[in-house]
């Protein structure tokens, strides 16, 4: 991932010299510091005193800043990484929900994406700054998910910014009476099939009567493990048939909608498969909402999800603070809005992170980003204020 | 908003109660010290301790010493219990209209145990449950405190806390649904303003006719002057009494009595409901003896609009052959130009309805869309009514309106989600809440149907971060929520004399770190999060066999 904004000036002429010296300017031009009396590090601990270097929408540096850059100076705030939202049907409700093949591994959530939806400025405005647009959960493998910007200033901005893991379902919505596979063992058998034909490079998978399931590229990418797999697991049962998967070839997995996989979550954290709960409301019973905390304690890594837009635009933040409620660690919570989310999105240390090099998507919000007597003052994206909250300055 | 007059003696006696007291009448004496105290009513007591004496809340503040069991409460804070004003928790009592004898208590489960601990683990130790009807009158709602598997004595507080009141509008109503929606509701209020009329007057012609038997019995006595007549006048109203018991068994409503504490309004008719079927003849027994002096207590007990659980009928007056035997004749002769007035119908729903137009019973009434809601207080100002309106999402539309008639709004906990609907919440905003407080219409949260009383503490919270103040928001799931729902004489703030309903929370209650460590109801403790099975621990280090 590479989407610092380009350098504005005319380094399009081209000399060596100019090129050096646009480098210098740009610096001068495209360089900011925000400071704030503490930040959420990259351990999800909130640390006091946040000055951070902002060059051409990179962070830079964390600590001094120098004396001669502008400085967008906060009090009584806390700097945190922009929220993403893993687990979000925004701009593209509905559109998400194909059936008619059980594999199609080709298919791109992207195309889907509406950067005109309005529920885009608000979702920024409460501090999320990128979501992730997955399919539905009634294909085997249903394709690859879509990380989005929510900061979309124009048309010509760049509203997809990567493609994500490849989305798969062991849930009963997956069976059909129309198409294979009509039950759990079919199911099963199916996408061992076609793992094993994309593991071995065939082209396509011969299904009877006379139809074939294409081996694209995508799919050889995840049956090799060079691409991350999302799997919905509605059961204890569905984790542990996809760690037998995983075991026979090499795939990388992160588990979702883990309702029941809580029982096994020791296995879960042993694979080191991250595992994505929520979204939570604030009915959410305490067993369904405590699994955030066992998957903690057990030694996994744990994302949360918002579910935008099927919540508040601040239902993100809901779903860490009742995980935090019934059972997680703040830290852990901080880290399952930002840095984790990134870790399964394969952009770890890219998005999600207020560290060096990480793009400088950020907010500050009145205190603790988990406290939901907290609001969002202001919101950057790429090193730019892109929101400020009316009545702050 | 008080609507209702409780028990007033607690107070003093719980104030003059002391250790001492307590201690001899084997009440626990409990000190729970050194915590930040939330008292409720938006003030706050730094290192403050809080006795619990028996059922009651003790001396409260700082430097409170004393006896017994101590616990060391650095660092946490006490609240009282939080009260969801809104709650379908442990209830299922339907949509269904219904005569407002039905209470929503009655549809509570005392027993369902996972549902009232998830409940008591977020601090939450009292729930009102609406009676909900999507059409007309669906009963009496209730405040119930939740005491896992006690006795309904125990665990329910007030039986008719609200008469709750339906519009028949769902998602698709059209305007004419609406018309007819609103000509329902004020047609049940006219309607029980022309029942008031029918008792008013049947209790002057009852009077009138009481008066002319008396004065022709006296006429007869007079004439004759033999006491056989006098006695049989003397008689007449004694002849109520094996009247009405012998109609007793043939038609009791099975109803029961509408839970302990009755409001001052259903004082008496309590009592009777209490004593069964038979108070009212005890009532007239009683005035049997001095029966030989015929003016005195002999008009049955006027039908007052007195609300009733409906066990307590009037005496029927019909004729009775059976009665006659050799004085017949001349009780006919009577009867030919005396006749007697027949007795209304009695109405529990239009007496429920007399009580809402009395001030004297709060109206509950589900409404999302501000035309709804400004038809609402139209009929609120028509009939004096006591209102609150449950939904509400376009109840900051008008704030100005609600805020001049006195009408509380109670928002449901859940926020409204991003997605747009057409339907009637398509106005539904997440700084509604802030907007109504600016504008000064009293404000309540309630978990509403969506999963019982859960993360209430959460809710407010998050009512902060929208705009509303810390103070506003911890009132209105507190003292302010006691008072809408008639019971800040129990509960609802930590001061010496109420009863102790307390939470212990590891931090402050807003903060979603903050544990709820211990609950007590009443100062029983019920709820300890050490002692627990604590949720979210894994059953087992994931060793399950697979494959």
């Amino acid at each position: 991932m590479n989407r610092a904004p380009r350098v504005r000036t005319l380094i399009g002429l081209g000399s060596l010299v100019a090129t050096a010296l646009a480098c210098v300017a740009t610096a001068a031009a495209d360089i900011r510091a925000i400071r704030a009396p503490a930040y959420v590090g990259p351990d999800g601990r909130i640390i006091r005193d946040a000055a951070l270097l902002i060059r051409d929408g990179v962070i830079v540096n964390i600590g001094e800043a120098p004396a001669d850059v502008p400085v967008d100076s906060y009090d009584r705030a806390v700097l945190s990484p922009g929220l993403i939202d893993l687990m979000s049907s925004l701009t593209a409700v509905g559109q998400l929900d194909e059936s008619v093949e059980a594999i199609q591994a080709q298919a791109r959530a992207a195309d889907s994406a509406d950067r005109f939806d309005r529920h885009l400025r608000k979702a920024l405005e409460a501090g999320v700054t990128s979501f992730v647009l997955a399919p539905d959960d009634r294909n085997l493998v249903a394709g690859r998910v879509a990380v989005c910007s929510t900061y979309v200033p124009n048309r010509a901005a760049k509203f997809v910014t990567d493609a994500g893991p490849m989305k798969l379902s062991l849930s009963p919505a997956v069976l059909s009476a129309d198409r294979e596979p009509t039950s759990r063992s079919g199911a099963i058998a199916l996408l061992r099939a076609a793992l094993s034909a994309a593991a071995k490079g065939q082209p396509a998978l011969g299904r009877s009567p006379g139809t074939t399931i294409a081996i694209t590229p995508p799919l050889i990418d995840f049956a090799k493990g060079n691409l991350n797999g999302i799997v919905t697991v509605p059961t204890a049962a569905d984790v542990a048939t996809m760690l037998g998967l995983a075991g026979e070839f090499k795939l990388k997995l992160t588990f979702i909608h883990n309702n029941d996989a809580r029982e096994i979550a020791g296995e879960i954290a042993k694979a080191g498969a991250p595992v994505i709960v929520g979204p939570y409301d604030l009915s959410a019973d305490p067993r369904t909402a405590g699994a955030a905390g066992v998957f903690e304690k057990a030694g996994a890594k744990v994302a949360i999800a918002g579910g935008l837009p099927w919540q508040a635009a601040d239902g993100l933040r809901l779903s860490a603070a009742v995980a935090v409620r019934n059972g997680m660690s703040p830290d852990s919570a901080r880290k399952g809005i930002t840095s984790v989310p990134a870790e399964i999105l394969g952009l770890s240390g890219k998005i999600g992170v207020i560290a060096k090099g990480a793009r400088a998507d950020l907010v500050l919000f009145s205190g603790d980003p988990l406290d939901l007597r907290s609001r969002v003052i202001a919101v950057y994206v790429g090193g730019v204020r892109v929101y400020w909250a009316p009545g702050d300055e | 908003m008080t609507l209702i007059n409780r028990r007033q003696s607690v107070l003093a006696t719980a104030l003059l109660g002391c250790a001492a007291a307590a201690a001899q009448m084997g009440g626990r004496a409990t000190l729970i010290k050194d915590a930040t105290i939330l008292v409720g009513d938006g003030t706050t007591i730094e290192s403050g301790s809080v006795m619990i004496l028996g059922d009651r809340i003790g001396p409260v503040g700082t430097g409170v010493e004393g006896r017994g069991q101590t616990i060391d409460a650095r660092g946490m804070f006490i609240t009282p219990g939080f009260i969801d004003v809104w709650s379908g928790l442990a209830s299922d009592a339907g949509m269904n209209a219904r005569p407002a004898i039905a209470t929503a208590a009655d549809s509570f489960d005392p027993f369902a145990k996972n549902d009232i601990d998830a409940a008591l683990q977020q601090g939450v130790t009292t729930v009102y449950i609406p009676a909900r009807a999507a059409n007309g009158v669906g009963g009496l709602g209730s405040v119930v405190r939740l005491l896992a598997g006690a006795k309904y004595d125990e665990y329910v507080e007030t039986a008719d806390a609200a008469l709750s009141l339906g519009l028949a509008l769902d998602a698709r109503a059209t305007a004419l649904d609406r018309v007819r929606s609103y000509v329902a509701l004020r047609q049940l209020f006219a309607d029980a303003r022309e029942y008031r009329k029918t008792l008013e007057d049947y209790e002057d012609d009852l009077k009138e006719y009481n008066e002319k038997i008396k004065k022709r019995a006296d006429e007869e006595a007079g004439k004759s002057g033999t006491r056989p007549a006098t006695e049989k006048s003397a008689e007449k109203p004694g002849e109520k009494t094996p009247e009405s018991r012998s109609a007793e068994p043939r038609g009791p409503r099975g109803g029961r009595p509408p839970g302990r504490r009755p409001t001052d309004a259903w004082a008496i008719d309590n009592g009777a409901a209490a004593g069964g079927d038979f108070a009212p003849s005890a009532e007239s027994s009683a005035a049997e003896p001095s029966g030989d002096d015929p003016g005195a207590d002999d008009p049955p007990r006027p039908p007052r609009p007195r609300p009733g659980r409906g066990n307590r009928r009037p005496p029927q007056s019909r004729p009775n052959p059976a009665e006659g035997g050799p004085e017949a004749p001349q009780k006919e002769a009577l009867k030919d130009d005396i006749k007697k007035p027949a007795e209304p119908r009695k109405d529990v729903t239009k007496e429920a309805l007399l009580r809402a137009i009395d001030g004297k019973l709060l109206v509950r009434v589900e409404a999302e869309r501000p035309e709804d809601i400004l038809n609402l207080v139209d009929i609120a100002e028509e009939y004096n009514l006591a209102l609150a309106i449950e939904g509400a999402s376009g109840a900051y539309l008008v704030a100005d309106q609600l805020r001049r008639a006195h009408i509380a709004v109670i928002l449901p906990l859940e926020s409204p989600a991003m997605m747009w609907s057409d339907g009637p919440r398509r106005s539904a905003s997440t700084s509604a809440a802030a907007t109504l407080v600016k504008a000064g219409v009293p404000i309540y949260i309630g978990s509403a149907t969506s999963g019982g009383a859960r993360n209430l503490s959460l809710a407010a919270a998050e009512m902060v971060g929208r705009g509303v103040d810390e103070t506003t928001a911890l009132k209105s799931v507190t003292s302010e929520a006691a008072k809408l729902l008639g019971i800040e004489r129990e509960t609802g703030r930590v001061a010496t004399g109420l009863e102790a309903d307390l939470v212990l929370w590891s931090g402050h209650p807003f903060d979603p770190a903050s544990r709820v460590e211990r609950v007590f109801i009443k100062g029983r403790e019920v709820y300890n999060a050490n002692k627990s099975s604590r949720r979210g621990e894994p059953k087992s280090g994931g060793e399950e066999d697979r494959k």
